[in-house]
């Protein structure tokens, strides 16, 4: 049983934030999905259980990913470090499986149906790696951080990237990198071999698009990938393809300027013209609805929900639980980055929802799943000083 | 490893990352949100809004005393908005059968992927009332305007068409669609990603600006009279074609414009191009002898010749290369050119033309207009045609001097002669006489433009004078009108078919003026191919005649003249048409000649078998009747029995609009109400077919015969 010593060592402001961002998401969502030109005190709306079916289901995922990383505290995380190879053993079958008898959505095949629920295997994925990284650097003793660990955990995220581009999801491989790069400098490692690790590997990565541009080389990027890429450096050559999303959506932000058009208000969103408005563009609902102070505000809240995990993080007793904490942190910051800056045209269009605001069960789960781990490091920070 | 110092350092770094992260990201949002806010709204609105336009009401064409040519009248449009459609099957079905469209048709406008798709625009109110009655999902209406030509076939050519967007496509339609069309309004309505229409969004809306009414020259009774008469004719001489043209020398003002064949505006899409476009502006004629009084004038008003400049025709006149004969080969011998004139000697026409030389001959070409356009509102007018006056051989000259070798349009003929008509000034020929608003005010009008003074007042007195007198002494004598002085020129000509003279088919033709001491009417007939007798003096003069007479009457012109005899036997009366069927083919054209018609024979066999007009038809003398041995009869019109209605206590007027409903033609005699009618009311004739209708005077008897066919005291 959880010992009331732990309980007491709890984080309460990291839970409140969260379950802020997680109330704000399901009033965004209940925006979103509305039908056109109902208001906020149209009542037949309400009354209408069809109206309830996107906030009931985020509600209950919410419920269950709560209960999960609750019941994940239970558990001391430095058991996780023996069960490290099961763990990637079962994400790279489930990322196969899916592969076969996954349900095709938007072209990807990324879900697994159970029963009346989803969930995709890449969200467990990323968190299995965050877990496998952080045993493997935090293995030296001296520090982590040499061309060998660089290797090591190449060689270890190569078969789930490539699963993951198999579906094909572009969006979630880039996280996977995102975490890499974060941890690799979080264990340590030194600066000048850091900046020529990303340096080098953003410069691959862009002489690899190139090269798919101009030569038609094969790399595992579909060419509708490649455009989505491109096309947010210039939204205007193609309004109404490639580039209607992000037109869309910088027409419903620019739209909401100081205070929004208010809750329910929008016209962009009202109108059905943004597309995945409920899930990767949710923050542009935000942003036409509640204006500039809004948008912020909800910056604000998730700045501070990551600042607390990174401080929580940073009392971690041993190596392992820091970079678990800090890799679920870079996970999240990746996230957040990449879906904001694609709504206001900074990122391409890759996919990414706002974690725990963006309509999504599976991905809720995970970063709920996530948030326990963190709290799990946390909690249990404290050196056995007493004896037990 | 212990998370020691140096990792602490990298999450300050980190956390300066994020925050660094986070001033970009804010700061982006203010940008999009406070610096390009407005604009940004601006673009997210106007990528929502479509404008919906309201078509104004085109105006109406009147003619000059304000009778409706040409109406709009509200019509339904059906359309559907496919996401809406229910029961696209039921659907379909049902508005397939009222509007007498293919149900696949309409299942795939009903099902079409679109927002918005039309079913049928324009529809008859009664299909419009039962689909409303039906209340369909999907279906909406919408108001639009329909162009009606009340009148039918009236001026049809003059009017043109409006297409099904009220767009003018031809004719006067065409050329004022400008004045016509209006100005379009707008309702700019939001709609939704699908294109739903947003209730309570913002909507602006901006009336349409209905159309001006044209008011024409043209007056309807006018126009009416020249259709009439040119029908009959057409009838009598089984034409290819022909055009009765009535001017106002004066201003310019076409009164009349009437073309055979002709059209239904109304249902002008079955008809073909060839048939509604406007030939007595678009198509060049050789005029013949009717070109004649332009020749004498340049003569005259050069000093060449006078009346009595003493001529002497031997009946030929030798240009090299050629000899130029008169058209019976008889001269005059020793005369002067009035009688030259007044018996259309080609000879001295053509020695005329070679003296004035070609330079001079052309310029009064020019100066009559011939040789450019009018300038007419009317579209797809064509200029005459003329050999190149740097080419022009002697010959070329001497036969144009009476009208051969040239060609120019009808207008530009009637305009030529009206310079003559009206003391020597060619005015430009017009048919827009005003443009009146919606509260029926003036906002423009069309006044008479002069062009240019041709020649002098007094040289065209004295061509005036030149064409009375073939009027009353030479070949004219058939254009006589009782009660006024008639002045005008006969023409006949051969026809010129891709630069060649066809031997053997004609064109007749008479220009008049009247009264010609005081010109108010120019007139001109043209009958192309008749079929039987030719000259201008025997098929043109005599609807110049009747034309003449009713339009001077229509008018109230007061009469001068006490005695005018004509000369030449009267216009052909309406005879009956005996009965050849059964007959041997030879005893058949013997009895149609004997009862002065003109038989043509179809087929080889020994006995007629069918005839065209039938037995008991009463058509004027002269037309032609064909006959078939053996087989039926090909290449005539045989048109539908129709009934002949109870034309009893009508004016001539409606006695003329009530047959012209059922397709007959009237044969009135007599002034005031009908009397008697042959044939009688409810018998079955072919439709075309002459109704003689007595009429009698209902108070006091008129102090003279008004009766053109009668032949005077």
């Amino acid at each position: 049983m959880l010992e009331r010593r732990l309980l007491k060592h709890l984080d309460i402001w990291l839970p409140l934030l969260i379950l802020l961002l997680v109330a704000v998401g399901l009033v965004v969502i209940a925006s979103a999905t509305r039908t056109p030109l109902s208001g906020l005190l149209d009542l037949g709306r309400w009354l209408n259980p069809s109206s309830w079916s996107y906030i009931q289901r985020q509600a209950v995922w919410a419920l269950a990913g709560i209960a999960a990383g609750a019941l994940s505290l239970l558990f001391d995380y430095r058991a996780l470090a023996r069960w490290t190879n099961v763990l990637y053993g079962v994400t790279l079958g489930l990322l196969v499986l899916v592969l076969f008898v996954g349900d095709k959505v938007n072209n990807a095949r990324s879900w697994l149906g159970m029963g009346p629920f989803r969930f995709q295997p890449a969200e467990v994925g990323k968190l299995t790696l965050i877990i496998l990284l952080a045993a493997v650097l935090s293995r030296n003793e001296e520090g982590a951080g040499s061309w060998r660990d660089v290797l090591v955990t190449l060689a270890y995220l190569a078969p789930p990237l490539v699963l993951i581009l198999m579906q094909p999801d572009l969006g979630t491989a880039l996280v996977l990198l995102g975490i890499l790069v974060g941890m690799l400098f979080m264990a340590g490692m030194p600066v000048t071999r850091f900046l020529v690790l990303v340096v080098g590997g953003l410069a691959a990565g862009l002489a690899a698009v190139v090269s798919k541009l101009y030569f038609d080389a094969p790399i595992p990027l579909t060419q509708g990938q490649i455009q989505r890429l491109i096309i947010f450096l210039n939204p205007g050559s193609d309004p109404w393809g490639a580039g209607y999303q992000i037109l869309q959506s910088q027409y419903a932000i620019g739209s909401g300027r100081l205070w929004g058009r208010g809750l329910f208000q929008g016209e962009q969103i009202g109108l059905r013209y943004l597309p995945e408005r409920h899930t990767d563009f949710v923050f542009s609902v935000v942003g036409e609805e509640l204006g500039f102070v809004g948008a912020t505000l909800l910056l604000l809240l998730i700045f501070a929900a990551l600042a607390r995990i990174f401080h929580l993080a940073a009392q971690a007793k041993d190596a392992f639980g820091f970079l678990i904490a800090s890799g679920v942190g870079s996970m999240l910051a990746f996230h957040v980055v990449v879906n904001v800056g694609m709504t206001i045209g900074l990122m391409p269009v890759t996919g990414l929802p706002l974690p725990f605001v963006s309509y999504g069960g599976s991905a809720l789960l995970t970063n709920c799943l996530g948030i326990g781990l963190v709290l799990n490091v946390h909690m249990r920070r404290h050196k056995l000083l007493f004896g037990s | 490893m212990i998370p020691g110092v140096g990792l602490r350092r990298r999450i300050l770094v980190l956390f300066l990352g994020m925050v660094l992260a986070f001033c970009g990201l804010t700061g982006r949002l203010a940008y999009l949100q406070l610096v390009r806010g407005n604009q940004l709204q601006a673009e997210a609105r106007e990528n929502r809004l479509w404008d919906v336009a309201v078509q104004p009401r085109r105006g109406a064409i009147v003619d000059r005393s304000g009778r409706e040519l040409a109406i709009s009248v509200h019509a339904d449009s059906v359309y559907a908005v496919p996401g809406e459609v229910t029961d696209p099957e039921s659907t379909a079905r049902q508005l397939a059968e009222i509007l007498g469209m293919s149900y696949v048709d309409v299942y795939q406008r009903l099902t079409k992927a679109a927002s918005f798709s039309w079913i049928q625009r324009k529809v008859p109110d009664e299909a419009a009332q039962q689909i409303r009655a039906l209340d369909l999902p999907g279906i909406y209406f919408t108001q639009e305007s329909r162009r009606l030509y009340p009148k039918g076939e009236l001026a049809a050519h003059v009017l043109g068409i409006a297409g099904i967007d009220n767009q003018g496509l031809e004719g006067i339609e065409l050329v004022y669609d400008e004045v016509l069309a209006g100005v379009q309004g707008w309702i700019r309505v939001e709609y939704d990603a699908r294109g739903r229409e947003i209730p309570f969004a913002v909507q602006h809306y901006v009336e349409p600006q209905d159309g001006h009414t044209l008011e024409l020259t043209i007056d309807e009774t006018i126009q009416y009279i020249a259709e009439r008469e040119l029908d009959r004719a057409m009838l009598a001489h089984q034409a290819e074609a022909g055009y009765v043209l009535v001017m106002d020398p004066r201003t310019g003002e076409l009164l009349a414009m009437a073309v055979r064949p002709t059209f239904d505006p109304n249902r002008f899409a079955q008809y073909p191009l060839e048939i509604r476009r406007n030939r007595a502006v678009s198509d060049t004629l050789p005029p013949g002898s009717a070109f004649k009084p332009l020749t004498a004038a340049a003569a005259i008003e050069e000093g060449l010749v006078s009346p009595d400049t003493a001529f002497y025709d031997p009946g030929y006149f030798r240009v090299p290369g050629h000899t130029i004969h008169n058209w019976n080969r008889q001269g005059l011998g020793a005369t002067t050119f009035a009688e030259g004139f007044e018996q259309s000697a080609n000879t001295i026409f053509a020695r005329v033309a070679v003296d004035l030389g070609a330079e001079t001959f052309y310029r009064y070409l020019d100066a009559f207009g011939l040789t450019g356009r009018t300038g007419v509102d009317l579209p797809g007018e064509a200029a005459g045609i003329f050999p190149p006056r740097s080419q022009a051989r002697t010959v070329d000259i001497a036969v144009m001097g009476f009208g051969q070798t040239l060609t120019v349009t009808p207008l530009q003929m009637i305009t030529a002669i009206s310079a003559i008509a009206n003391d020597g000034v060619l005015m430009k020929p017009h048919i827009a006489r005003a443009v009146r608003n919606a509260d029926g005010e003036v906002i423009r009008t069309f006044d008479p433009q002069p062009v240019r003074q041709v020649v002098s007042a007094e040289t065209a007195r004295t061509v005036r004078a030149l064409m009375e007198r073939v009027v009353t002494n030479g070949t004219g004598t058939r254009a006589q009108v009782e009660g006024y002085r008639v002045g005008g020129k006969t023409g006949t000509s051969q026809k010129v078919v891709e630069g060649r003279l066809v031997p053997g088919r004609y064109i007749s033709s008479f220009i008049g003026i009247v009264p010609v001491d005081d010109p108010r009417l120019v007139i001109y007939v043209v009958i192309d191919e008749p079929k039987g007798i030719y000259y201008g003096s025997w098929v043109a003069a005599p609807v110049f005649a009747r034309v003449a007479r009713d339009v001077l009457h229509y008018l109230q012109v007061p009469a001068t003249e006490q005695n005018e005899v004509a000369d030449g036997p009267p216009p052909p009366d309406p005879a009956l048409v005996p009965n050849v069927v059964n007959l041997s083919v030879d005893e058949a054209v013997q009895i149609l000649r004997y009862a002065g018609f003109v038989p043509r024979v179809q087929g080889e066999g020994p006995q007629v078998t069918a005839q065209f007009p039938g037995a008991g038809v009463r058509v004027v003398a002269g037309t032609t009747v064909v006959v078939a041995a053996g087989g039926e009869i090909q290449g005539v019109d045989r048109q539908a029995v129709v009934t002949v209605p109870d034309l009893a206590g009508l004016d001539r007027r409606g006695a003329a609009e009530r047959l012209a409903e059922v397709g007959l033609r009237l044969d009135p005699h007599g002034d005031g109400t009908a009397v008697a009618q042959d044939p009688e009311p409810g018998r079955r004739v072919p439709a075309g077919t002459f109704v003689r209708v007595e009429f009698e005077p209902e108070d006091e008897p008129p102090a003279e015969a008004e009766d053109g066919s009668a032949t005077g005291p």
